[in-house]
């Protein structure tokens, strides 16, 4: 306990000097200071951001907006710590979804409704979906679309004489080959749990179409996390844990430290659904499995409902918002409106390797993998966002229990369906 | 002029009461009260539940194998920790040649970071690229090697295992600082009464340690009660909370899962189990040390 208080007293620390900068000079006329937080501590966003953000400023003398910069799962505590003690930062990192709802439902964001209108002029109109709630909107994208896909080396399907497979019984066929030729066949680094969530999710998709996650989450009559879909997907992926696919231990390695994506690079493993920004990653971290990277989408399965060109992923995956807090709402819009997304900003991220979710997005970038991921995108019949982000966050963090002890095989799939259901029927009690 | 004396010596304690009545002291019946209601944290409006977060508490399952993971850490930390750290005591208080050098490299898991302990043992465990592995196959013993922190039925070993490593340093100065207190002339009387080096350890250093061994005892009891930082950063509890402490359930619920309410009630709840323990374990020591 005494740990968390620590903790507690070192966020608030950290807090109260940042709202010493935000809220302390309160701006005399034009002059005035605005804090953003987010999420973006490696590769080149921060420096793309870092160089809109001077833009801005030298737009605008006598503003300073700060960008402030923390890793993923410290940003999280830290911002829920921020909007408990009513000092959150001006404008913040989120991903939409349910935490986002969380701070809307408890009057801590701002709608940015007024410059909606201007910023569709730009915006495929779909990148709003997840931070839209009511017909309000409360964010706007800064990075790219992601969508989820098996990426895999070129040299290594040749070496085995695959290629990529378009069903789950081509699927297994390649796992099986990759495994008698002593190459692992998937990679997974689940300690993570998020992208073991990811089998899942497709899975569920493919057995049983997009409107079955949906109508669960919704109530809608017949809908069900119970659904057979559910079922066998669970089935389906704890049969390609049985069969050995996965490297041993993976429920124990890391993501966030790259364990999974070490075995890729090393040509020790074959397959590696991942969402787009692996590509961005192997750019950095291994320019020769760059070289030889390309990707496929989920294959779709025997007797199942979905539409394979169903993607998970986000159309916008993270998203800037204004919190009630901010101390100068005119210029924050100013900064969405002119700043995120214009020409130059817009032509940065195409060239470091994103999908920016923009009309047009396929004919910005001139990099093949990514162009897949465009047209993916424009191709696909529903773009379905990570449920551990479109769900109440407690039920999305419990989803991400459930499926990694579905990787485990200590819970069977109707358990974990069943699990799953009353979460949602815990849920919808509040 | 008492009376005097005792306001000068409140103001000069004050400033630190202040901190430590509002940061460790306020927040125990802050956290019992908010255990009372359903909120998220930020919301202005909480639901009143009465006890409702306590029965909820009673009838789960994760927060009792949270417990029970605790409970083994507890057992583990005292029985393996204490042992080992009045073994290395022992050694670098000898006159052994390079027991210094010793002090010096027995003491370095003291001084890293939790953070970068947890980050270091988790590639050392790494099932693929690991040292651990990497040595078992060395010697030809591909057969032990294993996804350590991957499998529910070692995981909890596993960190068990790197938590002894950070804490053992941290008892073993204190067993030397007290063994450095024991009288030479008391070893120097049993050896010349004859008395062997086991005699005399059993006889006179164990029974003059008897305060700090509780002490220790305690530090490690409460310690481990409220353990957080090694589990959090090597398995986050996982896999399928084979390594799930109270910190760490308290943790996930008050903070990713926006359930303050609940969250407090296990804060509670730890605030609680801590308290009678310890109140057990100074009893318990206190009636031995009559007897003795």
């Amino acid at each position: 306990m005494k740990k968390l208080y620590v903790l507690l007293f070192c966020c608030l620390l950290l807090l109260s000097a940042a709202s010493v900068f935000a809220g302390g000079q309160k701006p005399a006329a034009e002059k005035g200071k605005l804090v953003l937080w987010d999420v973006q501590t490696t590769g080149v966003l921060p420096g793309i951001l870092d160089k809109t953000a001077d833009d801005f400023m030298k737009a605008n003398p006598g503003i300073e907006l700060e960008m402030v910069h923390i890793q993923n799962d410290p940003f999280k505590t830290k911002l829920k710590v921020a909007m408990g003690a009513g000092t959150p930062p001006d404008i913040f990192h989120n991903w939409g979804g349910g935490p986002l709802k969380e701070y809307i439902d408890s009057g801590m964001v701002d709608t940015i409704d007024e410059i909606k209108s201007d910023l569709l002029k730009t915006y495929i109109p779909a990148s709003f979906d997840p931070v839209t709630f009511d017909g309000k909107t409360y964010g706007a994208a800064y990075s790219g679309l992601t969508g989820v896909f098996f990426f895999f080396r070129k040299d290594v399907f040749a070496q085995n004489g695959l290629t990529a497979p378009k069903t789950q019984k081509d699927f297994i066929a390649m796992g099986d080959k990759l495994k008698a030729n002593g190459v692992i066949p998937i990679t997974l680094a689940n300690k993570t749990k998020w992208p073991g969530s990811f089998f899942y999710m497709y899975l569920a998709d493919r057995y049983g179409g997009a409107d079955m996650f949906l109508d669960a989450l919704y109530r809608k009559p017949g809908g069900s996390f119970e659904a057979p879909g559910y079922i066998q997907a669970g089935q389906a992926l704890q049969d390609l844990v049985r069969r050995g696919f996965f490297p041993p231990g993976f429920n124990g390695m890391d993501e966030d430290t790259g364990q999974s994506r070490m075995l890729i690079f090393s040509k020790k493993a074959g397959v590696h659904l991942m969402g787009n920004w692996f590509i961005g990653q192997a750019k950095a971290e291994s320019p020769e499995t760059f070289e030889q990277l390309d990707l496929f989408p989920f294959p779709s399965v025997e007797g199942g409902k979905g539409d394979p060109t169903d993607l998970i992923g986000s159309p916008g995956q993270n998203y800037y918002s204004i919190s009630v807090t901010c101390s100068n709402k005119a210029k924050a819009l100013e900064f969405l409106k002119n700043f995120i997304m214009n020409k130059s900003f817009i032509d940065s991220l195409a060239g470091a390797g994103y999908v920016p979710p923009v009309k047009g997005a396929s004919t910005y970038t001139t990099d093949p993998l990514m162009k897949k991921v465009a047209l993916a995108f424009e191709a696909a019949g529903h773009v379905q966002v990570y449920y551990d982000q479109f769900l109440p966050p407690a039920m999305g963090e419990l989803h991400k229990d459930l499926v990694q002890s579905l990787f485990g095989l200590s819970m069977t799939p109707q358990e974990v369906a069943h699990r799953h259901e009353q979460a949602i029927i815990e849920e919808m009690k509040k | 002029m008492k009376k005097h004396n005792f306001l000068a010596a409140l103001l000069f304690v004050l400033p630190a009461l202040l901190i430590y009545c509002f940061y460790f002291v306020y927040p125990i019946p802050a956290s019992a009260y908010y255990s009372l209601f359903r909120w998220n944290g930020i919301s202005p409006q909480k639901l009143y539940l009465g006890f409702g977060n306590w029965v909820k508490l009673v009838q789960d399952e994760l927060f009792w194998k949270s417990l029970t993971n605790n409970l083994i850490l507890v057992v583990a930390s005292i029985v393996i920790q204490l042992p080992m750290a009045l073994a290395l005591g022992l050694l670098i208080s000898s006159q052994l040649r390079g027991a210094r050098l010793f002090k010096l490299l027995y003491f370095i898991p003291m001084m890293l970071s939790a953070v970068a302990i947890g980050i270091t043992w988790k590639f050392i465990y790494e099932p693929n690229f690991g040292l651990l592995n990497g040595g078992l196959r060395l010697f030809g013993l591909d057969s032990l090697a294993r996804g350590w922190l991957g499998e529910p039925r070692l995981a909890l070993a596993a960190v068990i295992a790197t938590i002894c490593w950070q804490f053992i340093p941290f008892y073993m100065v204190i067993f030397a600082a007290a063994l450095a207190g024991i009288p030479q002339e008391l070893l120097e009387a049993a050896y010349i009464d004859g008395a062997s080096p086991a005699v005399s350890f059993f006889r006179i250093t164990l029974p003059l340690l008897r305060n700090t061994i509780r002490t220790a005892a305690i530090l490690s009891l409460t310690g481990s009660l409220k353990y957080f930082g090694l589990i959090y950063v090597m398995t986050e509890g996982g896999p399928d909370h084979a390594t799930e402490l109270l910190a760490t359930y308290m943790y996930k619920q008050a903070f990713t899962g926006f359930r303050m309410g609940y969250g407090s009630t296990v804060a509670v709840f730890m605030f609680l189990i801590s308290f009678l323990l310890t109140v057990l374990v100074l009893r318990l020591g206190k009636r031995e040390a009559v007897y003795a």
